[in-house]
């Protein structure tokens, strides 16, 4: 009797042991699932519409695992509407590449990439055709990768689809973005690529805007003024509020620029962005009354 | 196989003047002809573009990517 309550005791210990034992390693096995399933992504900046209809800059996660042109391809598949990959995109964005586009081909040459899409490509509007050639150049085009060849079915793409706007052979960032024009004379034209921000309730995301204007002062003064505005067009933010410029030096190397009051992280992140879309500059540094107070570097920006 | 430009060789090179802020003497004297050819050639494409003014003219080249700024 007495050995079988022992027995009986060792053997419940022993379930209980070989429970407890079970759930510790499933929660084991989960963290190290969840922490490996973190490390096979990295966030990619893509380029799509916004709810005001401007090509505007967001993020998706992709894997990390996936060659260069793996990535490309997944980045435009993402853009291509009714798309089962469009889940991705955050919900005030939305793709803007014609239903059923397949990436025929990526290839990446040194710092050029060609892109062979299908005929469905063709099957965008004429009103979004310019928007569609802009949103996949500044997704594309980085630090690495300078310029794209599109190709359609084989065949390269010289015009912007159904308009007779010539397309430059190699494609890059030279070809504007969301592009007004505030011309009335043939005199003292300027074009100026700004940032402001988009905003989706939670979150400001960059809205880059290339302007053409007639003004000749130096682009830097154009872009402190344009931050300053208060009313803008269709829901883009600019933040800035009663800055004005002390001085500024602007060299091969660097750009140096005083100014009257401090500036909040967002307010920072407009205006170098918006200095290094202008000018092919290493180094921005920001002085408030002759005090440096802020510095980026292009690499910066561009992580 | 290259992209069929609207503008002649001529128009462009006056034209990429203009958006420099040379002035129509100038252009004549960079390229050599006469002031009232540099007047025809900004009319001509004036007239090929459907629009009023030199700005206008500038506006639509731009946007159909003859020129560059």
């Amino acid at each position: 009797m007495l050995k079988k309550k022992a027995f009986n005791r060792i053997f419940i210990t022993t379930i209980i042991f070989f429970i407890v034992f079970t759930l510790y390693s499933l929660k084991e096995v989960d963290k190290k699932v969840e922490v490996k399933t973190n490390n096979e992504k990295n966030e990619e900046v893509i380029y799509t519409l916004n709810d005001d209809d401007y090509i505007s800059k967001t993020s998706v996660y992709v894997s990390k695992a996936l060659t260069l042109e793996d990535k490309i391809r997944e980045k435009l598949e993402i853009m291509v509407s009714e798309n089962n990959k469009n889940a991705l995109l955050p919900s005030y964005f939305r793709p803007i590449l014609p239903e059923n586009t397949r990436v025929l081909d990526v290839t990446v040459e040194d710092s050029l990439v060609k892109i062979n899409f299908s005929k469905e490509f063709m099957d965008v509007t004429e009103l979004q055709s310019e928007k569609m050639i802009e949103a996949i150049v500044y997704t594309i085009t980085d630090e690495n990768i300078l310029g794209i060849e599109i190709y359609v079915e084989g065949a390269m793409l010289k015009y912007v689809p159904h308009t007779k706007k010539a397309l430059p052979t190699i494609l890059t960032k030279d070809i504007g973005i969301n592009k007004t024009y505030e011309i009335f004379s043939s005199d003292d034209i300027s074009k100026v690529v700004m940032t402001y921000y988009g905003s989706d309730e939670n979150d400001l995301y960059e809205v880059p805007v290339t302007k053409y204007v007639n003004d000749n002062r130096e682009k830097l003064e154009i872009i402190f003024d344009e931050l300053s505005k208060v009313v803008l067009d269709k829901n883009l933010i600019t933040l800035l509020e009663g800055i004005e410029i002390n001085d500024y030096k602007i060299t091969n190397k660097k750009i140096s620029v005083d100014i009257s009051s401090e500036l909040k992280e967002e307010e920072q992140n407009l205006i170098f962005t918006s200095l290094f879309n202008n000018y092919d500059t290493d180094l921005i540094e920001i002085l408030v009354n002759g005090e440096k107070k802020y510095e980026k570097t292009k690499k910066d920006i561009e992580n | 196989m290259k992209v069929k430009s609207i503008l002649t060789k001529r128009e462009r090179e006056v034209f990429l003047l203009l958006v420099k802020n040379k002035s129509t003497k100038d252009i004549a004297e960079e390229l050599g002809i006469s002031e009232k050819t540099v007047r025809n050639h900004i009319s001509n494409v004036m007239q090929k573009l459907g629009v009023k003014g030199r700005a206008a003219a500038v506006v639509e080249l731009l946007k159909l990517n003859e020129i560059t700024l």
